[in-house]
């Protein structure tokens, strides 16, 4: 991170950031501790499907590949990995204690799977610790620099700093890579837009608005670059088409309501802006519901997410038992979440 | 080091050149560089130094915090510069906190109160809040000063996490507590950011204070954000509808929220700015809210009735329609076009705004186009000024910056509880961030909050002064002069006859060579705060003034010739005549 900002280091997260330091390259395909781990780790995968199927309740001990330099050259600590019966902790603490297991775990055994990285930056960023995040991926694009989903990573950390011209950079590399990934065009197209390269802005937006929900997004950053141009009538048909794909989208009808009022419709803007105020209620309505929600819950949705692509990390690489394993517990992580209770909302809300 | 230690004491307030010279020419009789420091230069063409030590300001800021994290805490407090006992000076207000449930009566030696800190020159201050009066330990929010009954003295009002106060300036450098009889305590608030104005033009300071949520200890609500203690944040309570009060013109003020039309509308108010917007004569409000509802722009219709037009007016919410999380307000004119711009701090990770004024009470955002939020993502931005720090003709922002959870670095590692501050110079229409080259980065980190600016060692370069939440203030000098900066200056203080004594919401313009210069008369802004009440134009290289026109609230419109530059002028409704102001301008 180029800044100097003060960063403290004393958060209890920061126990894994071992592995944030780049110490992921350690564990190589072919390190001997990784061989014999993975053969412990299938034996004790095939233990715990067992114990799944039995649904025993027992936790399986397997040895913890640790993160850390100083496992990867010492004994390996045991841990106990959760079977999909054992209690999901209460607390959002808890949830992000296993998930911190969890991602050790995986990226220990699949290092090279960008999509390994992917978990453990997630978890970081989840964590508020996005300087982390961002090590996982430049370690990883030091070795696999070929991988598209890493610059699109780094791209999407810059744009939630503000370093929309550093986050061009890396997006536009992504897109050359793989043009596919997910919205890439219009990430791009909106730190050009705020980096004030508006006329890229709208090169890069306009070919690719597409037919899916997110061209409603893609069309309210273009109607964004054609105001900043000026060209009022182009930036209404562009909220126009947002809103006809995304009639509840809010931003695009004070869009609308921007460039009617230029175009001097008085009129047409007023009700636009009536909509935009009417849509905007709705808004709030939704924010109080949300400040009311157990942060425990969405943490509860998000380990379960995070389970289900640790499975498909194992079935890639052919460990089946594994994958099954993770995909279950996810299942009961995803169950508990949606049973459970939250507490009322004077004790649990998201504070400011 | 012995000449480092020397250097700071020159850049120090306080200390003369030839006392300076003095002291290097008898313990190191080659010390030529802590002379005065090097000109501004294109690489730092603006510097501050830290003078909070030589100032002898004693205040330390406490929120009253025990740990319980009540809502209050991070809001307190803005700060006031203004001239109190009319001596030229510019003196310092400190609102301050109190003890809230939790904390233990023993824990400090004596109650937290307000400072009164009187300017007495030569960069030292002395806090004189008992012997003029002010013996205040309110929870303190926010501060204007404003001559509300024309007798030539500033008064001044306070709001807080209970009744308003409004302290009456007797003239001899005292103050009497006159809210009841004022009829302004407005019952127990959460206050916020406040502005006086004439909004009837019937020459006398009505009233504008904004309220935040309906806040008390007994609704309080513990928050945690991801496993960690938070603060309640405005969605969490209900707002309070904003106060308007009319000044009777007989010491007392009726609430005329209500019939004004200020009450028919009701969000989280903070920082609060008085401004023509529409350039039709008469005095507007903006109100930036914290996150909900959208900021707030009433329109005057000129005998004192509003009308909410932000949305249509397109300074409610930023340019993608996203409320902004709204702390400090701020108006001048960014772009020199020669309209009143707004700008608002905002809550991180988004950025401030500012809105560019574009003629018949429309705006645009236009932080993108001018980069006026560089530097800013990481930090909550609260107090504010646009202030041209150069005197090169181009208003620069400052930006105040401190987290309002002091255990953000736990869950959020892209802040800080205390940062640097921000100063983003114009550079041709657009904000570049010189923090560091200004010597931003040189100053301990606080939480900041407040921030007022006004040229207090009447050298002619604005200052800064800055509340710090939980610690002392920080007092910033800048070096513009003693660099032997070239630029040229200009500064006015209005003189109502007719109108308001400060002349709050008048508009000066100022026209040199082919270029003009616009300003108004403010009374609350920032932060909750108050400051520049005495205008301050960067002049950049044009050699003379050709004259300066006033547009007068509730008057006419005035034209002054012969005003002198790189001096403090008194310009006084309908006397048509530059007259040089009492005070310690120094000599052009």
């Amino acid at each position: 991170m180029p800044t100097d900002r003060q960063r403290p280091r004393n958060g209890p997260h920061r126990q894994g950031a071992g592995l944030a330091a780049g110490k992921a390259a350690e564990w190589t395909p072919t390190s001997p501790l990784r061989s014999w781990l993975r053969l412990s780790w299938r034996w004790l995968a095939a233990t715990g499907a067992a114990v799944v199927i039995t649904a025993t309740g027992v936790a399986i001990t397997l040895a913890r590949p640790r993160s850390t330099p100083h496992a990867a050259a010492g004994p390996a600590e045991v841990i106990r990995f959760p079977t999909p019966s054992a209690a999901v902790p209460e607390g959002y603490a808890g949830l992000v204690e296993e998930a911190q297991a969890l991602v050790d775990w995986i990226v220990a055994r699949h290092p090279s799977r960008p999509q390994s990285t992917a978990l453990a930056a997630t978890l970081a960023a989840e964590r508020g610790d996005q300087e982390t995040a961002a090590t996982l991926w430049r370690a990883h694009l030091e070795r696999h620099p070929e991988t598209a989903e890493g610059w699109y990573r780094l791209g999407l950390y810059a744009v939630k700093e503000g370093r929309d011209a550093e986050a061009a950079e890396w997006l536009e590399r992504a897109r050359r890579l793989d043009p596919s990934l997910p919205d890439i065009q219009g990430h791009l197209g909106r730190c050009l837009l705020k980096s004030d390269r508006v006329d890229e802005a709208a090169d890069v937006l306009e070919p690719a608005i597409g037919d899916d929900r997110g061209g409603a997004v893609r069309l309210f950053h273009l109607g964004h670059a054609r105001l900043r141009q000026e060209k009022n009538t182009a930036a209404r048909a562009a909220f126009q088409g947002a809103i006809d794909r995304a009639p509840s989208y809010t931003g695009a009808w004070y869009g609308l309501a921007t460039a009617l009022a230029r175009l001097g419709l008085a009129d047409d803007a007023e009700r636009a802006r009536a909509e935009f105020r009417r849509l905007k209620a709705d808004d709030a309505e939704a924010a109080a519901r949300n400040l009311a929600r157990d942060e425990s819950v969405r943490m509860r949705r998000l380990l379960a997410g995070w389970y289900a692509a640790a499975g498909r990390i194992a079935a890639l690489d052919g460990d089946t038992q594994e994958s099954k394993a993770l995909l279950s517990r996810g299942a009961a992580v995803d169950r508990s979440a949606s049973s459970s209770t939250a507490p009322p909302p004077s004790a649990a809300g998201e504070g400011h | 080091m012995v000449l480092s230690s020397l250097q700071r004491l020159a850049l120090s307030f306080g200390v003369t050149v030839p006392v300076l010279v003095l002291v290097l020419g008898c313990g190191r009789p080659t010390a030529p560089a802590a002379l005065p420091p090097a000109p501004p230069s294109a690489a730092a063409p603006i510097r501050f130094v830290d003078a909070t030590e030589a100032s002898r300001i004693g205040f330390v800021h406490t929120d009253g915090s025990s740990g319980r994290r009540y809502l209050v805490e991070p809001l307190s407090a803005g700060v006031a510069t203004f001239d109190y006992d009319g001596d030229g000076r510019i003196d310092l207000y400190f609102p301050n906190g109190a003890a809230l449930p939790g904390v233990e009566p023993g824990d400090s030696e004596s109650p937290p109160r307000h400072a009164l800190c009187r300017n007495l020159g030569a960069g030292v201050f002395r806090d004189v809040s008992l012997a003029a009066g002010i013996d205040c330990r309110d929870y303190g929010l926010g501060v204007v000063a404003g001559d509300v009954d024309e007798d030539g003295f500033s008064d001044l009002f306070l709001t807080t996490f209970g009744a308003k106060r409004l302290f009456r300036n007797l003239g001899d450098g005292t103050f009497v507590d006159v809210t009841e009889s004022a009829n302004v305590a407005d019952g127990e608030k959460v206050g916020a950011g406040a502005t006086f104005l004439d909004a009837d033009g019937d020459g006398d300071l009505d009233l504008y204070a904004a309220n935040y949520v309906r806040f008390t200890l007994e609704n309080h609500r513990p928050r945690s954000f991801k496993g960690f203690p938070a603060y309640a944040g405005p969605r969490d309570y209900p707002p309070w509808p904003d106060s308007f009060f009319r000044n009777s013109g007989d010491g007392r003020f009726v609430n005329a929220s209500v019939d004004a039309g200020i009450a028919a509308v009701a969000g989280p108010g903070m920082g609060v700015v008085g401004l023509d917007h529409d350039d039709d004569g008469d005095t507007d409000i903006y109100v930036g809210n914290d996150a909900l509802e959208g900021n707030f722009l009433f329109e005057n219709d000129g005998r004192g009735n509003f009308r909410e037009t932000a949305l249509a007016a397109g300074v409610a919410v930023n340019r993608f329609g996203a409320e902004i999380g709204s702390m400090g307000t701020e108006a001048g004119d960014a772009d020199g076009d020669g309209r009143i711009d707004l700008f608002v701090t905002d809550f991180q990770p988004d950025l401030p705004v500012l809105f560019r004024n574009l003629g018949r009470g429309q705006f645009e955002d236009a932080t993108a186009a001018t980069a006026a939020g560089s530097g800013a993502w990481q930090f909550v931005t609260w107090g504010t000024a646009m202030a041209d720090f150069d005197n090169d003709g181009r208003r620069d922002l400052f930006l105040a910056c401190g987290h309002l959870n002091d255990n953000v670095e736990a869950f959020d590692d892209t802040t800080a509880y205390r940062n640097h501050n921000l100063l983003l110079r114009n550079v041709g229409g657009r904000f570049v961030d010189v923090s560091a080259a200004a010597g931003l980065h040189d100053i301990p980190r606080h939480a900041a909050r407040g921030v007022a600016c006004d040229d207090l060692d009447d050298d002619g370069d604005l200052d800064l002064v800055i509340l710090n939440s939980r610690e002392a203030p920080t007092l910033l000098r800048n070096l513009d002069r003693e660099r032997g900066g070239t630029n040229h200056w200009c500064q006015v203080r209005l003189r109502g006859r007719q109108g308001n004594r400060d002349g709050v919401g008048a508009k000066v313009i100022l026209h040199a060579g082919d270029e003009t210069f616009v300003d108004e008369v403010h009374a609350g802004r920032g932060y909750q705060g108050h400051f520049g009440t005495r205008l301050h134009f960067g002049l950049g290289a044009h050699p003379a003034i050709d004259r300066i026109e006033i547009r007068w609230i509730g008057g006419g419109t005035e034209t002054f010739t012969d005003v002198p530059i790189d001096r403090l002028t008194e310009l006084t409704e309908g006397s048509g005549r530059a007259v040089a102001a009492p005070g310690s301008s120094p000599e052009p």
